[in-house]
């Protein structure tokens, strides 16, 4: 009996509950009260941040993906910007501009424009850790302009840009490999690594003029495109400086986050003609191996490389034995130089953006805590070492080079 | 003589636990008899009394009392033609005995007789649809048992329907339940105990258990709450239900109710008590535990990889139907990080400009539902079509196009509807039913966290249900790993050797014989 | 009839009594103090919950079958049974509030920072006295229904973050000094010891002898999931980051990207560690009641968890002011811990053995 004046209790308890909370739901926010951001850019203009947000407007994406929204084309994004002390200041700031509150969730990229690198990030990171809303793995790119003109870019085929970005780079980190793709959380964790160094892709307006306009799109070609470029070099939360194309290839073998790339090998066909090679490099390994000699460091680079060809336009039988030999040594010269090009401008740059200090570190932990103090000293010194085995494994559909087959008949 | 207990039913005999009219024994008088028979039954136009002269035995009287409509006319009849035969013909060389001993033993063609010496327990036996003979003289009356009448025919059951597997259901009529489990299990440990529950309804209600297998406390149990039932009339077998099960305040099925005799039998084969209510053909099943509920028959009569995917299809479609509104609700009002952003453009798109935060707009939708749902089963059968068009026109379609309510909405709504159909107990459909609105105002208000601190409530909640003793959430908690074969998946009956220890008693569980995997010789491998 | 618990149900009461509060915010400051040698740290806790929970084992056998209270007052005598009896209430009500309250502290920071904190508390309050309302069976069979989800959540998180595990982030072991790691070792141990709930678990088991077994295995599974969370915050984003990382589990499953339909699913993990939140809860408050009930000799349980709870709620929610310091006091909490959950043991242990003679002569008199 008593228990049941006690469910009895605690029954009215939880309707006296219900009743409360059905009239405050205090952290409710409807799907049409938020401001959904496909991509952030952080500017700084010398005093403050300013923060440009790429919103994404519902209705006219629906409208534009087969929806039944009338009129003519509407922009399915909308770019603004606030300036504030801080970045959250700045953020803040926005309440007064925007109908609906900023939702970072589903924020895909994070583009930085030049000076706010020149200025340093750490601001940034520690917006991305401290707040629920915001998620780690937002891709970060670097601009050579403002952040703003990226954000106000169209892109072909991808109706929000924001997303478009992540996508081109997920693809281009998948296909070719030449520009990783540095989410916050890793951004955050080689920047509080051993060598404090990290990369930043590039991104970049391609073209004359801009496609801001909706019109652009009413031709076959637009003026200007959303481009990946070089790599942005990270030295305690600072860029200083850029990489090119093919020295960020290197540094991607050097890192070990090539996942599928490319190389073209110079080929010799028959009567010394001149023609290239084209590989895809299919698996790729590297070991970066730390070794004191006397008490000098020197690393070698132990790339594992496989490939296919792709495109061959010297007259090569393959059947022929030397051929494939031939080709693995153009691609161990290829993969060698790119390495060593990419280790120099490191070094050049004094900064380790490889992960040597963590291999240091772990090889040999006693001597690090004298190297530790001063490492860019050290690394700057130590020469790199390439050992590298490229195995050709597939020729593809065809063993002989058309361009073979045409000589023979020639002859 | 026929008052051995043997040919006497022990129920119908029993007058009602709360008797409110005073006891009168028969007299020898015969018209007084009868006039105190009418009087006790009030003398309606339906009591039938035909009274009969013997040639022999001095001529005397006696009579037949019956309640037309209630009792087996061809066979009152033909016993009728027996004892005129017999009132006519005169007995050569004297009589042996009494007139009441001469009919009971030798004239009567029926095979139930019984006798009593009271008005009030002839009247009850009449009620019950028996004919009284009075004999002149005598102070017994004998009771013939022309139980009969119309009633409806064994048909397929309405609410359990089955591709695969008998068509038969159970009727109204206890006898007639009672021989349908007769003739689907001829074991002599058959135990049919019969009780009268209802001091005006007098309903009959018979206990049917296997004995060796049902556990005893189980039956003791069942036994010692039905004889505490103390109310007027039992119409159903709902009835009882509420007045036995272990717990009064859950919105969990404590008892199984089916109306397929070979589901019953099924039950009864692991263990299961069968409680059957004269007047209904849905009987009671006891003890059962949670899974039970998504056990269908047709699972034991297909293959058993089917019925293993549809078992967990129907598990799934039981989440779904308590928990789809509410996770969206939580989704898109507190966790909108969690859709994919295609999705979550797609599903802002469909919100602009609809008025209602998601909580309201799923409370209309699922409100609106259950009203549709509810005139589904009221209405009669020819309006149908009418509301099916305005449910899925007006309120679906229209709803969406004037932007009161949000495709997505439509669809999650129509989806835990068409998920709750699928579990085969409709009161374990209606305990997700009731459950899906508390989630949904958890939802609404704590998102996620709601959701998690509504599922610990019951889950502590179904923890600490017994059905008939036996542990609601049995074999997960307790964890009973020998019972698991029938639960997510169903083994193939070959390998299910034993029966599950969580309904019947864990001795004598040997179900079937080991070894019995088909394995023929495979030739030419 | 005294209800009973399983052997296996007694192992999931102890490990959500220890694990849930253990995986949320231990990890990053055992990374913090041992860098990534925190695991070792996490190994050593483990050793060490092992011993205690030996040793409690060893105590609370030495208990034929009756509660706690009343066996203490059969052994040491009534004044010391009952104080200790109220130390005990006390302590587990006490810790109950703390836990409450740190409980709502993550919810607001995760989710629910606008929702008013004593709404919280309440909803956390109010589904805990209703599981404790069901008695130790049912409080028992959820937490053993909570440690199977456990068992299937967890091998998928570790499959889905596979791709991000890096175990060279580990390398070089023993880069720390044995001190930092002994001292990391500090709060995991402190919470491994509330394996002392045992005590008053024990009477109601099944089978009483097998409570070392489930003492250990509960001890066991409670430290590895410790280890588990470490590694997986250790090898997925090395050692400087963690520190950052107030709630590491939760950054660990927030990077999860399966395709572009799966993100974001640190929600789902954290709501299946509500639920073995709410049973550490559910028998703490147990505890607490089950103490205090006994040692004050009280009659309607029920009223006393009413009381209990409406007090809990009121402390939680108003005892500290700002966030922060009731973090503080958790941590503040350690030597508490240590010295309710082992020393008090210990000294039972030692009156157990200083009155075994008295024991025998009063089994005597009684016989």
């Amino acid at each position: 009996m008593r228990l049941l004046v006690m469910k009895r209790i605690a029954c009215a308890a939880l309707l006296l509950l219900a009743a409360l909370t059905t009239t405050g739901c205090w952290n409710r926010i409807e799907l049409n009260e938020v401001a959904i951001t496909s991509a952030t850019g952080i500017d700084w203009d010398g005093e403050n941040w300013i923060v440009s947000y790429q919103v994404v407007i519902p209705a006219a994406i629906s409208s534009v993906t087969g929806g039944s929204g009338g009129g003519g084309p509407k922009s399915p994004i909308i770019v603004y910007s606030t300036k504030g002390k801080t970045i959250r200041d700045a953020i803040m700031h926005s309440f007064s501009e925007s109908p609906r509150k900023l939702f970072f969730a589903h924020n895909r990229v994070v583009v930085i424009g030049e000076k706010a690198m020149n200025r340093g990030i750490n601001e940034l990171i520690d917006v991305y850790f401290r707040n629920s809303g915001s998620r780690e793995t937002v891709s970060v790119l670097a601009t050579p302009g403002t952040a703003r003109k990226i954000l106000e870019q169209f892109m072909q085929l991808q109706a929000i840009s924001g997303a478009g970005m992540k996508e081109i780079i997920i693809s281009e980190m998948k296909n070719t490999s030449i520009l990783p793709n540095i989410p916050v959380y890793q951004l955050a964790m080689e920047l509080t690594g051993d060598a404090k160094s990290a990369v930043v892709p590039e991104i970049f307006v391609s073209g004359s003029g801009d496609t801001s306009s909706l019109d652009s799109f009413s031709n076959t070609s637009i003026p200007s495109k959303l481009k990946l470029g070089r790599l942005a070099v990270l030295k305690d939360d600072k860029m200083i400086g850029w990489m090119s194309r093919k020295e960020s290839l290197g540094a991607a073998y050097l890192r070990d986050s090539v996942q599928q790339s490319f190389i073209v090998v110079p080929c010799e066909g028959g009567e010394g003609k001149k023609g290239y090679d084209t590989i895809q490099i299919l698996k790729s390994s590297t070991k970066i191996i730390p070794k004191l000699r006397g008490s000098k460091l020197t690393f070698t680079a132990d790339v594992d490389v496989s490939g296919t060809l792709l495109e061959s336009n010297c007259a090569q039988d393959l059947y022929k034995p030397g051929v494939i030999q031939g080709l693995e040594q153009g691609g161990q010269v290829q993969i060698s130089s790119l390495l060593q090009d990419a280790w120099k401008k490191g070094q050049q740059m004094n900064t380790d953006i490889f992960g040597a200090a963590e291999k240091v570190h772990r090889k040999y932990p006693k001597q690090w805590k004298e190297w530790g103090k001063n490492w860019d000293e050290v690394f700057k010194e130590a020469p790199l070492e390439t050992k590298i085995k490229f195995r050709m494994a597939r020729m593809g559909l065809s063993n002989k080079s058309f361009q073979y087959l045409m000589d023979k008949r020639e002859k | 003589m026929p008052n051995d207990d043997k040919t006497t039913k022990q129920y119908e005999n029993e007058a009602p636990k709360k008797e409110t009219k005073p006891e009168q024994v028969l007299i020898p008088d015969l018209d007084i008899n009868i006039e105190r028979l009418h009087r006790f039954l009030g003398g309606g136009a339906d009591i039938v009394c035909r009274t009969l002269q013997h040639r022999s035995f001095d001529n005397a009287r006696y009579a037949l009392l019956y309640i037309d409509g209630i009792v087996d006319g061809i066979g009152l009849n033909t016993m009728l033609l027996g004892l005129l035969d017999d009132a006519n013909r005169y007995i050569e060389g004297g009589v042996e005995s009494s007139l009441y001993h001469h009919l009971t033993e030798r004239v009567i063609a029926n095979g139930k007789l019984g006798e009593v010496n009271s008005i009030n327990k002839a009247c009850y036996a009449m009620l019950e649809g028996s004919t009284i003979l009075v004999v002149d003289g005598s102070l017994r009356a004998i009771i013939i048992d022309t139980t009969g009448g119309k009633s409806r025919a064994v048909e397929e059951p309405s609410s359990q329907t089955v591709v695969r597997g008998p068509k038969e259901g159970f009727t109204e009529n206890l006898r007639t339940n009672t021989s349908l489990i007769r003739r689907i299990i001829k074991s002599p440990d058959l135990r049919f105990d019969y009780k009268m529950i209802g001091h005006q309804t007098r309903t009959n209600i018979a206990i049917v258990y296997l004995e060796g297998i049902a556990e005893v406390e189980v039956i003791k149990e069942v036994h010692r709450r039905l004889d505490a039932i103390d109310i007027d009339g039992v119409l159903e077998s709902g009835y009882i239900e509420e007045f036995i099960q272990d717990r009064a305040f859950t919105p969990f099925p404590l008892l199984q109710n089916t109306e397929r005799p070979d589901a019953a039998c099924a039950g009864i084969l692991e263990g299961q008590v069968i409680i059957m209510v004269s007047g209904t053909p849905f009987v009671l099943q006891a003890p059962v535990t949670f899974v039970k509920f998504f056990q269908s028959s047709e699972d034991y009569y297909q293959r058993y990889d089917i019925a293993t995917f549809l078992r967990i299809i129907r598990m799934t479609s039981f989440f779904i139907s308590m928990l789809l509104p509410s996770l969206y609700i939580a989704i898109t009002t507190f966790h909108q990080e969690m859709l994919p952003t295609s999705l979550l453009i797609s599903l802002a798109a469909q919100r602009e400009g609809i008025p209602f935060p998601a909580l309201l707009e799923a409370f209309l939708m699922e409100i609106t539902f259950e009203i549709l749902r509810e005139a589904g089963v009221r209405m009669p059968r020819i309006i149908g079509p009418a509301i099916s068009i305005v449910g899925a026109l007006v309120l679906g379609q229209a709803a969406v196009q004037a932007g009161i309510i949000s495709a997505a909405m439509v669809i999650v709504v129509s989806f835990t509807a068409i998920a709750s159909f699928v579990i085969p107990a409709v009161n374990m459909g209606v305990a997700a039913r009731l459950i899906r609105f508390l989630l949904m105002i958890l939802a609404g208000t704590f998102g996620l966290f709601g959701i998690m601190s509504g599922l610990m409530i019951l889950l502590a909640h179904m923890c600490g249900l017994r059905s008939f003793g036996k542990p609601y959430l049995m074999p997960f908690a307790p964890f009973v790993a020998s019972n698991l074969k029938d639960v997510l998946i169903r083994v193939p009956w070959w390998a299910m050797r034993t029966r599950p220890t969580n309904i019947a008693s864990d001795k004598n569980i040997t179900r079937a014989g080991a070894g019995q995997k088909p394995s023929p010789d495979q030739e030419g491998v | 009839m005294k209800p009973a618990i399983s052997t296996t149900q007694t192992v999931a009461l102890i490990q959500s009594a220890i694990a849930p509060t253990m995986v949320l915010a231990i990890p990053s400051v055992m990374v913090s103090i041992a860098q990534h040698d925190a695991w070792i740290s996490g190994v050593i806790a483990g050793i060490v919950g092992l011993l205690m929970a030996l040793i409690i084992a060893a105590i609370s056998k030495a208990n034929k079958g009756q509660y706690f209270v009343e066996w203490l007052e059969g052994r040491l005598g009534k004044p010391i049974g009952i104080a200790i009896g109220i130390m005990f209430g006390i302590y587990y009500f006490n810790n109950f509030c703390v836990i409450v309250r740190v409980f709502a502290n993550f919810v607001s920071d995760m989710v629910l920072d606008e929702t008013p904190l004593f709404m919280l508390v309440g909803m956390m309050v109010v589904v805990t006295v209703f599981t404790v309302l069901q008695g130790i069976e049912a409080i028992a069979r959820s937490a053993f229904m909570v440690l199977l989800l456990i068992l299937i959540v967890v091998p998928v998180s570790v499959f889905i973050l596979y791709t991000d595990i890096d175990f060279k982030r580990l390398i070089p072991v023993f880069d720390t000094s044995a001190a930092r790691m002994a001292v990391a070792s500090l709060p995991p141990i402190a919470l491994l010891s509330e394996v002392s709930v045992l005590l008053i678990l024990t009477p109601f088991m099944k089978k009483p002898a097998s409570a070392i077994r489930a003492g250990l295995f509960g001890s066991l599974l409670s430290s590895s999931q410790l280890l588990l969370v470490i590694l997986l915050a250790l090898t997925i984003f090395g050692p400087q980051l963690v520190p950052m990382l107030s709630y590491t589990f939760v950054n660990v499953m927030a990077i999860v990207e399966v395709g572009e339909f799966l993100e974001r699913i640190e929600i789902f993990t954290v709501s299946v560690w509500f639920l073995t939140m709410y049973i550490k809860l559910t028998v703490f408050l147990f505890a607490g009641v089950h103490c205090l009930t006994h040692s004050l000799r009280l009659k309607s349980k029920h009223h006393v968890l009413l009381g209990l709870g409406l007090l809990a709620f009121v402390t939680s929610a108003g005892e500290w002011p700002r966030n922060l310091e009731s973090g503080y006091k958790n941590l503040a909490n350690m030597p508490q811990l240590l010295l309710i959950n082992v020393g008090l043991p210990i000294l039972i242990a030692l009156g157990l053995l200083v009155t075994r003679g008295k024991r025998k002569q009063g089994g005597k008199q009684r016989s």
